[in-house]
């Protein structure tokens, strides 16, 4: 490589990968970070997911179950956002010393293939959308060949955005984003006035499984949407510039903007129900039912823009997570394997046909890696940890354990999994298998198992392997 | 291609030490803290929101 390559090289690394991000190189002001993570988080998916709660809840009910799981459960997950802003690393690099240098790279790139998952059916719905809108338009499309031919479409302009990394994130986000903010919520106007609000309110839930249980597998929902943000929630608040901004410009993004477009979801199937007898989730049907062709391109837009975004920002972000593990991968190269991997299950349409468990089941993994983050930065590491270790830099090897592996860690997180799994709630088979699923949700219990397991680990002789990083504290 | 992975490599671990000499320094300065009003907000939201949930779970809140 020639010198200028090399500067390029180290420029990109230090946006698109893992070299600490200094103070003065920080990008992202407040507004930069919750516009382009609220362009993330604005999916389609938000409408299917607030679409299944709206049929098991009452009207008051369904807007505190999806609000106050996310508001709680993000503001939790993204405490861990402070000290990213701060060390300008992402969480990934601080869980190095948690999982260990291995076992980082494994769960990195699993969770990272799981989070792809998310984007399949964001590209999936984009195709589905758009047939439906050419249809109601009069122009009939085969499924079979445009459903995934969209969804690729929608993959390939995501890959554009996400190969211009940050900084067209960053443009992109402040003028789509904000043009949809507007539309959702003039798309909640319209609804109810479409649909009489007190018809809307009188809808009588699915009173099949009880009250409770309707409620907890509803907020089981919730609290797995939340903590699909978590393992990507705390790479891109390294480019702010403090932490206050890096913290509220996440969290309100995760917690306020991506709640409200569900909650969006569930009040339009509950005005479609009103309507046709139907609980849709689909945004496109739904607003052209109610509104009409004005409404239809409204969602058009809405869809598409929406959808294109959140490719680009999700292909960034779990690519600079796979980056974490595996650093000296080179970060155009992992968004075109992602382009190519997303693609490919977009066009078989396996991970549609398997939603619900494979989602899950991530939330699940993700739980114990947001319970033991949490406790290890606030309780068991004290907010404070080895730079150098966690960057293998000769002489520190504090976080290097049993060849690179935390076991205490890494069996914190294998023994929540199951435990949960076998005796409180199976994601496979949607089996209740305690009253503790009622009280804490089953990806709940996963996150308070694993972050109480860590800290009884680290009160037991084995906090000296944890904590070898004690006299190797020299940037704090 | 061997070699060039070993220089992307050896590239990286090299900016990694001199940004970690930079934070080192006395003269670093770090990105602002979160101050009390934070910590106050997110305590008072996680009672506000534990609140609503119990209510309805109770069935205070039908």
């Amino acid at each position: 490589m020639s010198n200028l390559n090399h500067a390029d090289y180290i420029t990109q690394e230090t946006v698109t990968g893992v070299v600490p991000m200094l103070n003065r190189d920080r990008q992202y002001n407040f507004w930069d970070l919750f516009l382009s993570t609220s362009g993330f988080a604005i999916a389609t998916w938000c409408y299917t997911q607030g679409a299944v709660i709206a049929e098991m809840l009452s009207f008051r009910q369904m807007l505190i179950n999806i609000f106050c799981f996310n508001i709680l459960w993000i503001l939790i997950e993204c405490i861990p956002v402070f000290f990213g802003v701060r060390y300008g690393i992402d969480l990934w690099v601080w869980l190095r010393s948690v999982l260990g240098i291995k076992g980082v790279a494994i769960f990195a790139t699993v969770i990272s293939l799981a989070n792809f998952g998310w984007y399949v059916v964001n590209a999936e719905l984009f195709g589905s959308s758009m047939i439906n809108l050419f249809g109601y338009f009069g122009v009939e499309l085969s499924g079979a060949f445009w459903k995934p031919a969209f969804g690729v479409a929608c993959v390939i302009i995501g890959t554009l955005i996400a190969l211009g990394g940050p900084t067209v994130i960053k443009w992109t986000s402040r003028i789509l984003v904000s043009a949809l903010l507007v539309v959702g919520v003039i798309v909640v106007i319209l609804c109810v006035t479409a649909v009489p609000l007190t018809d809307i309110i009188a809808v009588k839930p699915n009173a099949e499984g009880g009250k409770l249980t309707n409620f907890m597998v509803s907020a089981e929902a919730n609290v797995a949407f939340a903590f699909s943000w978590s393992t990507q929630a705390i790479v891109m608040p390294r480019l702010c510039r403090t932490e206050r901004k890096g913290y509220w410009g996440t969290t309100l993004a995760y917690g306020i903007v991506a709640p409200f477009f569900v909650a969006a979801g569930g009040i339009m199937a509950l005005a479609m129900f009103v309507k046709t007898g139907v609980y849709e989730s689909d945004p496109t049907v739904m607003l052209a039912t109610l509104g009409g062709p004005v409404f239809a391109l409204l969602s058009l837009l809405m869809v598409a823009f929406a959808n294109i975004g959140t490719q680009g920002f999700g292909s960034y972000v779990n690519c600079m997570i796979v980056k974490s593990g595996l650093p000296k991968i080179s970060y155009r190269v992992l968004v075109l394997i992602a382009m190519v991997y997303v693609s490919l299950l977009t066009m078989t349409g396996w991970v549609t046909a398997n939603f619900q468990a494979f989602i899950s089941l991530a939330a699940f993994i993700q739980g114990p890696i947001i319970g033991m983050t949490v406790v290890d930065y606030l309780i068991v590491k004290k907010r404070k940890l080895s730079l150098k270790s966690v960057y293998y830099m000769k002489g520190h090897d504090a976080y290097k354990f049993t060849n690179g592996f935390n076991l205490v860690g890494l069996g914190c997180l294998v023994i929540s999994f199951v435990v949960s799994i076998l005796f409180v709630y199976n994601p496979l088979t949607g089996a209740i298998k305690s009253g503790v699923f009622l009280i804490l949700t089953g990806s709940g219990t996963t996150a308070v198992l694993g972050g109480l397991l860590y800290w009884i680990a680290s009160l037991t002789p084995l906090r000296k392997y944890m904590l070898r990083d004690r006299d190797d504290l020299e940037i704090i | 291609m061997e070699k060039e992975k070993v220089d992307i490599g050896s590239l990286i671990d090299q900016e990694t030490e001199r940004r970690l000499q930079i934070m080192e320094e006395s003269s670093y300065e770090w990105p602002q803290k979160a101050g009390k009003g934070d910590v106050i907000a997110i305590v008072a939201a996680v009672a506000v929101c534990l609140l609503l949930i119990i209510g309805c779970m109770t069935g205070v809140i039908a």
